[in-house]
């Protein structure tokens, strides 16, 4: 069956590209130079207050975090505020360094590892970069952060570091420097909570995804 | 097709599939219209959506420094795209294949259905969950899959009232937009066996839907879902929702399926990025939705989650022949719906009237293109062309522009009835003739003096204008031409006479 | 904006008045107060007697080569003048627009198009920003609420929307210019539109008066007769009429004495 699926894609593809040559338009075979593009401009030394303004009117929250080990206490105290009980799923650990403490997680917490299976409440994801234009948060789907974490808990925190907030898409795009053949499976660029605006254009949050998004934002390098 | 009858997409002899929603019904636009002008329902819910999104999407254009340079620059990419298309088309098959990927290619609706069920059956899907795919609707692929005995759920909110309702989308980024809150109530007690719970606030509507859709993800076999763009220079599809539907749908099952068609392809993740800038901000007034979301491939060995099958089906149906011809332009379609919303017809008679897939000004040139001129008649002439569309287009499609061709199409082809083709040729051959026009003028001045005259005109040949409407009086003892003709008379004498 | 062509300004420019089909027929005060308001502004105006329609009918309805010819004769008509002036914001779209897109296929007459486009005017407009001259004032619409309803050609064809408000504010003593909640909205006219959808056409009017009686206006004012027509062929039927429906040339130029349009024959 898949012989037959072959030859029916290259028989249907050889008539679109027919019909899309007769046009004229397609016959040179190198590649075309696409005309350049304008991107907008921001002030490079107010990125975070741009950034993070964007962010909260996204109706996300965030919060400033100096040092990394006082991740477990936020996530503690953010699932408390939401009074949800406290499962927690996230694969973060291998981004600390091997000499690193291990983060020292409350035992009200109860932890487990991805995939999220849409048990959990809350789920804890690091974004590789974010953009001050729009307000969001990138992630790419990886072992550390499985892009189930972003989608099926309740309540979703993320971290990044303020140094990889870039300026616009484009930058941001050109951060992550993709290229085909090694193209993370997904990348989300996460801007507030799920939402729908389906039932008389009235906007409510938590629609399939996270009711809440929580930024903490790290300003400082690690210090280990 | 029968369930569990092997099917491949090569059997040209299934019979086309036809239902209330991919089937054309633009020839009942007329009735249709009139219908919805008396539905007080659905008028209630069209005049509480319209001023929302025209306020929204202009609070975002205010919001920016300059929209006209991010439009400028979202239309420079797309006129190269289709100034190459062929080329962009196979470098994303190689970059999707690169990233272990499948392409496949239909030509029309009906090869798009049979390629989605031959991998279903391949993967023995019992159901499947679906993103919002407006390539799905125009191969009405809903109804396929459900006589091929597979259980498919709409997940995107307003797709999911709708599929309920068992009613085609209204709107190209609000298809229950025509539903009441009400309405959604009594929908959903009627389908969803929960017993006594209060529906009777929009946060618990949504939250129920939730519950029903969340179990459906976990437990589908196959997702599709549309895709906003193709970027060709890294294999991906690009998804935009606001709840996050579309990621599940492409995260959870086994298999995922892209549905698309050829014009979304564009060349890079740079120039996506100049279309998205306009695309949220055109449609809801967001200056981007909560997802943005780019899939290249199945999951890899490190992946955790995601499915193990990546496809993309490249859907044809007539843009082909849209190439090089003059209507183009209507490639550039970045399906943004702010044509819909700003549309006096579309705002006063709702998305159903139009019969099709698509409504609105957008639909109404896309419609006859992709399904006959004869069969859509009416839309091209719905429109007052006030221009609004044109306006508000972030792509600059000039849409009045293309009805107007659609309108020129009809003339040519005698799609357009004698009685009109007779007045309006003759209208412009008098035109062309100043002393027949201004007899004529004369003359029906003269009628419109009398009123009995004027009745006999009132009963048999403007019955639609006085349906609701007083033709004017003209107070002058004659047309303009007439009394200035008198009055130059006038002066002239005067002047001989001193 | 248009730029004006080289005319010797010491001379009293030729202006050619192309009235409309619609003022011929049913309002002719429009096209006599438009004199007026150009020969206040020192013009020479010439009505030249060939003039029929500018032939919007066939070009929107399907008729594209008879709209040539149309275009061709009117060029022909009106090419001789220093300027032509219309009391219509479509009609002059039509000319200024419109002729050269669709004579763009033929070089000699493509650039004849330009030429007229580039000298073809909406009369408020070419008042305001074409002479900048000082018009005669009046008061007899002192105390007055008027209310100006852009038309969409004279607002998306030739962005031409402070011209005639501008007019009204300096010409009109003691009347006060109100706007509509919903100034972006069609009237629901839209031609032919308004006899094939009646009652989409019926929709629209119907909301477009309630926003106007809305801003508690006495005078409904546009610079085209079309939406005019269709305003006031719609609120003629209402008991009482809420508001009188003119022309914007009719008072600008102080010529009231023709009753206002909802003054039709009733029901």
């Amino acid at each position: 069956m898949s012989i037959n699926l072959n030859r029916f894609n290259r028989v249907n593809r050889k008539k679109i590209f027919n019909r899309i040559e007769r046009t004229k338009k397609s016959a040179i075979p190198q590649a075309p130079k696409r005309p350049p593009l304008l991107h907008p401009q921001f002030d490079i030394s107010a990125l975070t207050e741009i950034f993070l303004s964007k962010l909260s009117a996204s109706s996300s929250t965030y919060q400033s975090v100096d040092c990394l080990s006082l991740v477990p206490q936020l996530v503690l105290q953010y699932a408390e505020k939401y009074n949800t009980n406290k499962t927690l799923v996230t694969n973060l650990d291998p981004f600390l360094n091997s000499d690193e403490p291990p983060w020292d997680w409350p035992n009200a917490l109860s932890l487990s590892t991805p995939p999220a299976t849409g048990n959990e409440a809350i789920g804890l994801s690091y974004a590789s970069t974010a953009i001050a234009e729009t307000g969001s948060l990138v992630l790419s789907a990886s072992k550390q952060n499985p892009t189930t974490v972003n989608f099926l808990t309740d309540h979703h925190i993320i971290i990044l570091n303020e140094q990889d907030i870039v300026p616009n898409i484009e930058s941001m795009w050109k951060r992550l420097s993709l290229s085909a053949g090694n193209m993370p499976r997904a990348i989300n660029i996460i801007t507030g909570p799920s939402r729908t605006a389906d039932i008389e254009q009235t906007i409510q949050l938590g629609a399939h995804g996270p009711r809440s998004l929580h930024l903490l934002l790290l300003t400082q390098p690690s210090p280990y | 097709m029968k369930p569990g009858k092997p099917t491949s997409p090569e059997t040209q002899s299934n019979p086309p599939i036809h239902s209330e929603t991919s089937s054309n019904q633009a020839l009942f636009f007329k009735a249709k219209s009139s219908e919805a002008l008396l539905d007080d329902t659905l008028q209630q819910a069209l005049k509480k959506a319209q001023g929302g999104f025209i306020e929204k999407r202009s609070q975002a254009i205010a919001d920016v420094e300059n929209f006209d340079s991010y439009k400028q620059q979202a239309q420079l990419v797309k006129n190269h795209t289709l100034d190459h298309l062929a080329y962009y088309l196979t470098q994303f098959e190689e970059n999707v294949t690169k990233n272990g990927g499948h392409v496949h290619w239909a030509s029309t609706p009906e090869q798009l259905n049979n390629i989605i069920l031959h991998i279903c059956e391949r993967r023995d899907a019992k159901s499947v969950t679906k993103g919002k795919s407006m390539i799905s609707e125009e191969a009405n692929l809903n109804a396929a899959l459900e006589a091929a005995g597979i259980d498919v759920t709409e997940t995107d909110l307003g797709e999911y009232i709708i599929q309920l309702a068992k009613e085609p989308p209204s709107h190209i980024i609000v298809p229950a937009i025509h539903k009441t809150r009400q309405q959604v109530e009594a929908l959903f007690r009627e389908t969803h066996d929960l017993g006594e719970r209060d529906l009777d606030n929009i946060a618990a509507l949504v939250d129920e839907a939730r519950l029903q859709l969340r179990q459906k993800f976990l437990d589908a076999d196959v997702g599709i879902t549309g895709a906003n763009m193709l970027i060709a220079d890294t294999g991906s599809a690009m998804v935009v929702t606001n709840e996050g539907n579309g990621d599940l749908t492409a995260t959870l099952p086994k298999v995922h399926i892209v549905t698309a068609s050829i014009e979304k392809v564009v060349p890079d993740l740079e120039s996506a990025s100049a279309i998205l800038r306009v695309l949220a901000r055109s449609a809801t007034g967001q200056p981007i939705t909560s997802y943005t979301s780019l899939f290249s491939g199945p999951s890899g060995i490190e992946d955790l989650d995601g499915p193990d099958e990546f496809h993309v089906i490249l859907l044809d149906n007539q843009r082909s022949q849209m190439l090089g011809s003059p209507f183009e332009d209507m490639l550039k379609c970045i399906k943004c719906g702010a044509c819909l919303n700003h549309c006096p017809v579309y705002s006063a008679v709702g998305g159903h009237a139009y019969g099709w897939v698509y409504p609105g000004p957008m639909g109404s040139v896309l419609t006859p293109l992709m399904t006959g001129l004869k069969q859509s008649s009416d839309l091209p002439n719905a429109s007052t062309f006030c221009g609004r569309c044109e306006e508000v287009c972030p792509m600059g499609i000039p849409l009045p522009e293309l009805l107007r061709q659609l309108r020129n199409k009809e003339h040519e082809d005698h799609l357009t009835s004698w009685k009109t083709r007779f007045s309006l040729k003759g209208f412009m051959w008098g035109i062309q003739h100043p002393r027949v026009f201004h007899w004529i003028t004369k003359t029906l001045r003269m009628i419109l003096a009398n009123s009995v005259l004027t009745r006999l005109l009132e009963k048999h040949v403007l019955t639609s204008w006085y349906s609701s409407k007083e033709l004017p009086k003209n107070y002058s003892k004659g047309t303009f031409m007439e009394q200035y003709q008198q009055d130059s008379k006038q002066k002239k004498s005067k002047q001989k006479k001193s | 904006m248009k730029s004006v062509p080289n005319t010797p300004q010491s001379t009293t420019p030729k202006v050619a008045l192309f009235v409309t089909c619609l003022v011929n027929q049913f309002r002719p005060n429009v096209g006599f107060a438009a004199i007026t308001l150009l020969e206040h502004a020192g013009c020479d105006v010439i009505v030249p007697k060939a003039q029929t329609c500018c032939g919007q009918p066939g070009y929107n309805n399907g008729l594209r080569n008879a709209a040539i010819e149309t275009a061709k004769s009117t060029i022909k008509l009106l090419e001789p003048y220093d300027y032509v002036v219309l009391p219509s914001g479509s009609c002059t779209g039509m000319l200024s627009k419109h002729y050269p897109a669709l004579l763009s296929d033929d070089i000699a007459w493509k650039r004849r198009a330009d030429s007229l486009s580039s000298k073809t005017w909406e009369l408020c407009q070419f008042l305001v920003e074409c002479l900048d001259s000082t018009l005669p004032t009046h008061s007899n619409l002192e105390g007055k609420t008027i209310s100006y309803q852009d038309s969409c050609s004279c607002k998306r064809e030739l962005n031409n929307t402070s011209a005639p408000r501008q007019l009204i504010n300096q010409l009109c003593n003691g009347s006060n210019l109100v706007e509509l909640k919903d100034p972006e909205s069609c009237c629901g006219f839209g031609g032919t539109f308004s006899v094939k959808y009646p009652d989409i056409s019926e929709r629209l009017v119907s909301d477009k008066t309630q926003d106007i009686t809305a801003t508690g206006a006495d005078i409904l004012v546009s610079a085209d007769l079309g939406c005019l027509i269709n305003i006031a062929g719609y609120t003629s039927r209402a008991e009482p009429v809420p508001f009188e429906v003119r022309h914007i040339a009719e008072i600008l130029a102080n010529n009231l004495e023709t009753p206002s349009m909802t003054s039709g024959s009733k029901k």
